[in-house]
């Protein structure tokens, strides 16, 4: 315990922080110089196009992922929780009354987060088993609720959402950039912020000063269960069609957006600015492989692999200093 | 016992009149049964009708029942509650090549024929297996492509996910149909794990790669619905096939979104599989272990309206 507590205190000061940051910032560098100088048609302004609208979607994945890590805990419900409330969204969607559909589509994302915070804060389940039944729990309904057919033929006025821009700036960029604004507002700004910083770091220690671990878990798995939802509405706008099956990758793709973004497992740690340089880092490596047409066969060991390279140059860095 | 006795009687009835091209009648009504995967698809309500008309030329009784949801252990309670009744024999499209396997045991048991359709069976006593298998329908959906773009053109593959034993026979099928066309070029072929989110990054990532792209050929429709998102959002034209005729994808052919979609006919596959089931059960012949059916249709706005008629 000793060991760590001193890491943390050290990491803790300002300049080493500072540091640590701008070493993963360097390493996200040299990964969009790679693919500046060895990929071809990477740097066309086409594919920067939809490379920043995918990178986005994977910080907005992240936002939910980067709070419950924050936390120390983990939501790995998010894709499910994701499809579950888009199929019931996209019904009301489709019947023609927007609003009310994305308001049904968040409500029912927050619900289902809620119940994660509830079970873990009062039942002190641990997150992992409680989001990863969740999980199961949620993809079942939606599966059942389907039958296994997509709701097609969504309304061009919601679609936008999705395949819309505002100004110049396609949507799924602008939910991106707000949704880190509000967050790291939050999270520096507010006592509340700074609370799950401390809940984080230590249960203990933050009950012992009088912060409500329980209130603490609660909030951020239903703000997590709402940013699925979120992303779930954007997805399926874009993909024009609402099914059982989406999201199946998002929470292992979030993870490795906010460990490559220098969160950490153990909680308490990690500057939600990361999640811009994991998401670059998890983007390009998607475009990269099909842009250099990697076979599909060797497809998952490369995102190991540069999963695995990013992390360890930033813990490689840490111990530099 | 009995049956077999019976059966080996008619089969020397049929021998003594096969001259005169007679058929003999069983001295009691047959009950056949079919077992489908899920009512609510279309594929198996054309299943389900093809059944229905071989049985009527047999003049055997067929019912068709399906789970309500669409799981393997609802088909065995299904196949439980037939061994019960007494049926002359189930035939079955089973969801679980595997999971259906103590279901047909129990069938066995009962010594009632079980005839696997659509879907192999991988264990227990089957008479037979008559279905179409994956690679005619890669072979259709190359095919089609082939005549479209007169032998020549650059397209590119999405295919299955990887490792899965679908996604290699649609493969080789498509291949068997191209690879005899040097003109024709595979930019790339890939995978998008059959899922629509994949299908669409993926094609965006091959609209930037390649400048012209004739023609998507996806392993199955979901992907290409994808595929067919990134190609209008790039405003490209790029001629787009799947594998399945889901009604989304029908819709989006009749829109001219979709170039063509392959549908593996259910009522062929109901209609072989209750031919030869009723086929034994008259006259004791074994089908075949495998009875593969021909190719299947390829769907494009030529046919479209004539292939909505006929199901």
């Amino acid at each position: 315990m000793k060991p760590k507590m001193l890491e943390r205190q050290k990491s803790g000061a300002l300049p080493a922080r500072q540091i640590s940051t701008i070493y993963r910032v360097l390493v996200m560098a040299f990964f969009v110089l790679l693919a500046v100088v060895f990929v071809p048609r990477f740097a066309s302004p086409g594919n920067l196009l939809n490379l920043v609208r995918n990178i986005s979607l994977l910080c907005l994945m992240g936002c939910g992922m980067a709070l419950s890590m924050l936390i120390g805990g983990l939501d790995l419900s998010i894709g499910s929780v994701a499809a579950l409330s888009t199929v019931l969204g996209a019904t009301i969607i489709s019947g023609g009354n927007i609003f009310l559909g994305v308001a049904a589509t968040l409500l029912m994302g927050g619900a289902m987060g809620l119940l994660n915070g509830f079970m873990i804060a009062r039942f002190k389940l641990p997150d992992f088993i409680m989001t990863f039944s969740m999980m199961y729990i949620a993809r079942g309904l939606a599966l059942t609720y389907t039958q296994g057919q997509a709701i097609y033929n969504l309304p061009d006025a919601f679609t936008w959402i999705g395949k819309g821009s505002l100004g110049p700036v396609p949507m799924p960029i602008v939910f991106a950039f707000l949704a880190l604004l509000v967050l790291l507002f939050v999270l520096r700004r507010t006592t509340f912020g700074r609370g799950i910083y401390a809940v984080g770091s230590s249960h203990k220690a933050a009950q012992y000063t009088g912060i409500s671990v329980a209130n603490k878990q609660m909030i951020v798995y239903l703000a997590s269960g709402i940013l699925a939802a979120l992303v779930g509405l954007v997805y399926i706008a874009r993909l024009n069609s609402a099914n059982a099956d989406l999201g199946q990758s998002w929470p292992l793709d979030a993870i490795a957006v906010c460990v490559i973004g220098g969160m950490s497992f153990a909680g308490g740690e990690g500057n939600i600015l990361g999640l811009l340089i994991g998401g670059t880092v998890m983007g390009i490596i998607g475009n990269c492989i099909n842009l250099l047409g990697v076979p599909s066969r060797f497809q998952d060991f490369c995102v190991g692999f540069v999963i695995i390279v990013a992390v360890a140059a930033d813990h490689y860095g840490k111990k530099r200093q | 016992m009995k049956r077999f006795l019976l059966v080996v009687s008619l089969l020397a009835v049929g021998i003594a009149l096969a001259s005169a091209q007679t058929l003999a009648k069983p001295a009691k009504q047959l009950n056949i049964v079919l077992i489908v995967k899920d009512m609510t698809n279309p594929f198996f309500v054309d299943m389900k009708a093809g059944g229905a008309a071989a049985a009527k030329k047999y003049g055997v009784n067929f019912t068709c029942l399906s789970p309500e949801k669409s799981t393997v252990d609802q088909q065995i309670k299904i196949m439980e509650d037939m061994i019960q009744k007494k049926v002359d024999a189930i035939v079955i499209a089973p969801i679980d090549s595997n999971g259906i396997i103590s279901g047909v045991e129990r069938a066995n048991a009962a010594k009632i024929p079980v005839m696997a359709c659509n879907t192999m069976i991988n264990g227990g006593d089957i008479i037979g297996f008559a279905g179409v298998d994956e690679v005619s329908s890669g072979k259709s959906l190359g095919d089609y492509f082939v005549k479209k773009l007169n032998g020549k053109g650059n397209i590119v593959i999405l295919e299955g996910t990887t490792g899965a034993s679908s996604a290699q026979a649609y493969l080789q099928g498509v291949h068997q149909a191209i690879d005899k066309y040097p003109d024709i070029k595979v930019l790339a072929s890939t995978t998008a794990k059959y899922n629509r989110e994949m299908g669409m990054t993926v094609m965006e990532d091959l609209l930037t790669r390649f400048p012209t792209i004739d023609a998507a050929l996806c392993m199955n429709d979901t992907m290409a619905l994808g595929a067919k998102e990134a190609v209008q959002e790039a405003h490209r034209k790029v001629m787009i096939g799947g594998i399945n005729a889901l009604p989304e994808t029908l819709e989006a052919v009749k829109k001219g979104e979709i170039e063509v979609t392959v549908n593996a006919s259910g009522y062929l596959q109901g209609y072989a599989a209750t031919e030869l089931t009723c086929k034994y059960l008259l006259t004791g012949v074994k089908p075949p272990a495998v009875t593969k059916l021909g190719d299947p249709l390829a769907v494009s706005a030529a046919n479209l309206e004539q292939f909505l008629q006929s199901r």
